[in-house]
């Protein structure tokens, strides 16, 4: 089994924002530069602790993760490490351009001479309002997204494509990846319509969040599909994404992970007026296939709009506790779902920003008992 | 209604009047639906192509704020105004409504906003001149500046002309008075922080006349308020950029801040 760092790079400034999105007057270069500098150290330290890969995402304006473009950091973070696999789980394709988010994926692979993994996802409900994008239409753009992608790594000539939400009369990606077809792509299996695209298609599958026994009727659905598709997916291509805090003994961890994880995901726009959370909130009902036409409650001439509804997510139990209780939290993922990658982040950094000494040592100390046994089991 | 008022074609909206305590206020109002309530800028009323626009989907009902008709004004403040014009929107029997201001009757808007919480749907702000922090007295603009300051687009829109002499004694008095220095106190800054109705505050990259910085002001301290800047406008959006201008404004008072949303199909083809 793989263990792979999700860096998130929280802001390293005491002034998250009060409000959602937070306002850029919080944010100041300096503690931006110290925010990337310490998140490189913390992957430095996972790195000497025998982590796989090292992990970014993309999120926009929010100081809990600072990587809008989480390509960039892949490339610096390729540079310092040389060796190591990296990850960009993922690129929020819907609210991007697949062509140039080809060109610049074909880029990095190069560069990074074939360790680079990429993840095509659909992005959280508030990244459609990062561009304006339409998240009714999140599904379909995502699908027909990660298809041309995979075109414009493999069509050896000039070709025009005529799609449902995208039109291009004239593509012809340089350079070609190093890997023939491309870097490998995961796509989200958190609905049954990802696993059931990343079966079809032959792509990997990733899971976040969510409590094993969720997400194990969808890994089977990716493994059916897959079979019904001519190929057998492997542990190898099943990964699951969950925070961690590890310390020597169980209250230890749990205070520090508590202090800092506050009312978890949804507290992430606890500043935001009801309105706009009414307004988040329409959009992961848009994502979840409500259709548009569908009224919801947020009525304007209802006063009181009251609090919207919480994300249908089932959560799963955060790899929080002593090495040996996250080891078995983390045997737990394998055999329920069939994972052969976890992927952890160091903290939910919800109310503020973990001190760097802290989050590299408990890196470290995943490094002397968690990572060796995952890495030594066959679950 | 003074005659250099720049009024526009009267040829979608009907001219009417309602009487409160001490005036007879002149309205113009056209088209059915939710009720958009307008209050112009100083310079008094202006409809042109964007409101005719916004008539389309909404009942437009837009005042001549009391004091720029030929009945004095001797409010003292614009809490003093904002409550006439409750006065005058209740006298026409309108319970709730969405409310927009332009420039000077932006702020009135705004406190009107702050009067009656409880009937005000949304409020939109067209470069709202309560705040002016680097801003300009339009009155002591030189002429090479007066126009730009207010217009990107002069052959878009309504024209733009110089200010009336006659009309400048009469009511320029009242809105120095209302207007005061255009900065912001603590005591302001409080009952900002406490309107939560939803807000959209407009300036133009372009306006000359009140800085679009003021709008990160009412954005920072407005828990429930975006601040939009409209590309290629200056101070007067609705003329400069009838279009944006009617697209924006309307999108936000029928979804209100589920217009953050975007809901516009782009499939290509099925």
């Amino acid at each position: 089994m793989k263990i792979e760092f999700f860096q998130t790079f929280t802001y390293a400034g005491p002034d998250h924002g009060q409000s959602w999105p937070a306002p850029p007057s919080a944010c100041t270069s300096e503690w931006a530069a110290a925010t990337y500098s310490n998140g490189l150290d913390e992957c430095s330290v996972a790195v000497d602790a025998g982590f796989d890969t090292l992990t970014f995402a993309e999120h926009h304006y929010s100081p809990k993760q600072l990587t809008p473009n989480p390509m960039i950091m892949a490339g610096i973070a390729a540079d310092r490490f040389p060796g190591q696999q990296v990850g960009v789980f993922g690129t929020d394709l819907p609210i991007t351009n697949p062509v140039r988010i080809a060109e610049e994926y074909a880029m990095l692979d190069t560069l990074l001479g074939g360790r680079l993994r990429v993840a095509m996802l659909r992005g959280t409900p508030n990244e459609y309002l990062t561009y304006f994008d339409n998240p009714w239409e999140s599904r379909e753009r995502h699908e027909e997204g990660t298809l041309l992608i995979k075109q414009c790594w493999t069509e050896p000539e000039p070709f025009a494509w005529e799609g449902r939400y995208f039109r291009y009369r004239n593509v012809s990606v340089w350079p070609r990846p190093c890997n023939p077809g491309g870097p490998r792509v995961l796509v989200s299996a958190n609905s049954p319509d990802g696993a059931i695209f990343a079966g079809r298609h032959g792509f990997d599958i990733g899971f976040s969040y969510m409590a094993p026994e969720a997400c194990a009727a969808n890994a089977d659905l990716y493994r059916s599909t897959a079979a019904g598709a001519g190929w057998t997916p492997t542990a190898d291509n099943i990964q699951y994404r969950h925070s961690a805090w590890v310390a020597e003994d169980e209250q230890s961890a749990w205070g520090t992970f508590g202090q800092y994880a506050g009312g978890g995901l949804h507290a992430l726009f606890a500043g935001a007026s009801q309105d706009t959370r009414w307004a988040l909130a329409r959009c992961g009902m848009a994502m979840a296939g409500i259709m548009r036409g569908v009224p919801d409650s947020s009525g304007l001439e209802k006063r009181d709009l009251g609090d919207p509804p919480a994300p249908p997510l089932q959560p799963g139990m955060p790899f929080v506790g002593t090495p040996d209780t996250v080891i078995g939290l983390i045997k737990n993922v394998a055999e329920t779902i069939g994972a052969g990658r976890v992927e952890i982040h160091a903290g939910f950094s919800v109310t503020g920003y973990i001190p760097t000494e802290q989050t590299q040592a408990m890196v470290a100390l995943m490094g002397q008992h968690v990572v060796p046994t995952v890495h030594a089991e066959n679950w | 209604m003074s005659e250099n008022l720049h009024l526009g074609p009267l040829d979608v909206f009907q001219a009417r009047t309602v009487a409160v305590p001490g005036f007879d206020i002149i309205y113009f109002e056209a088209g059915t639906g939710p009720v958009l309530v307008v209050f112009p800028g100083a310079g008094g009323p202006r409809l042109g192509p964007a409101f005719e626009a916004l008539a389309g989907q909404f009942r437009v009902i837009m005042f001549e704020l009391p004091g720029w008709g030929m009945q004095a004004n001797d409010v003292a403040d614009f809490d003093g105004l904002a409550a006439q014009m409750s006065e005058a929107i209740t006298a026409l029997g309108i319970d709730t409504y969405h409310l927009l201001g332009t420039s000077f009757g932006g702020a009135c808007a705004l406190h009107l906003a702050m009067l009656d919480t409880d009937k005000v749907i949304s409020l939109t702000l067209e470069s709202p001149a309560k705040l002016r922090v680097d801003s300009v007295n339009p009155a002591e603009l030189p002429p090479e500046k007066f126009l730009p300051a207010f217009r990107t687009h002069p052959e878009r829109g309504l024209p733009m002309l110089p200010p009336d002499p006659e009309f400048m004694d009469r009511v320029w008095p009242l809105v120095m008075r209302l207007a005061g220095d255009g900065m912001l106190d603590d005591a302001f800054a409080e009952r900002l922080s406490n309107l939560h109705v939803r807000t959209l505050v407009m300036f133009g990259t372009n306006d000359g006349v009140i800085n679009p910085v003021n709008g990160s002001t009412y954005r920072s301290l407005m828990p429930n308020c975006v601040a939009m800047k409209v590309y290629d406008a200056a101070h007067e959006i609705s003329q400069d950029r009838p279009e944006a201008f009617v697209d924006a404004v309307s999108d936000f008072v029928r979804r209100g801040m589920n217009f953050l949303v975007n809901d516009t199909d782009r499939l290509i083809n099925p």
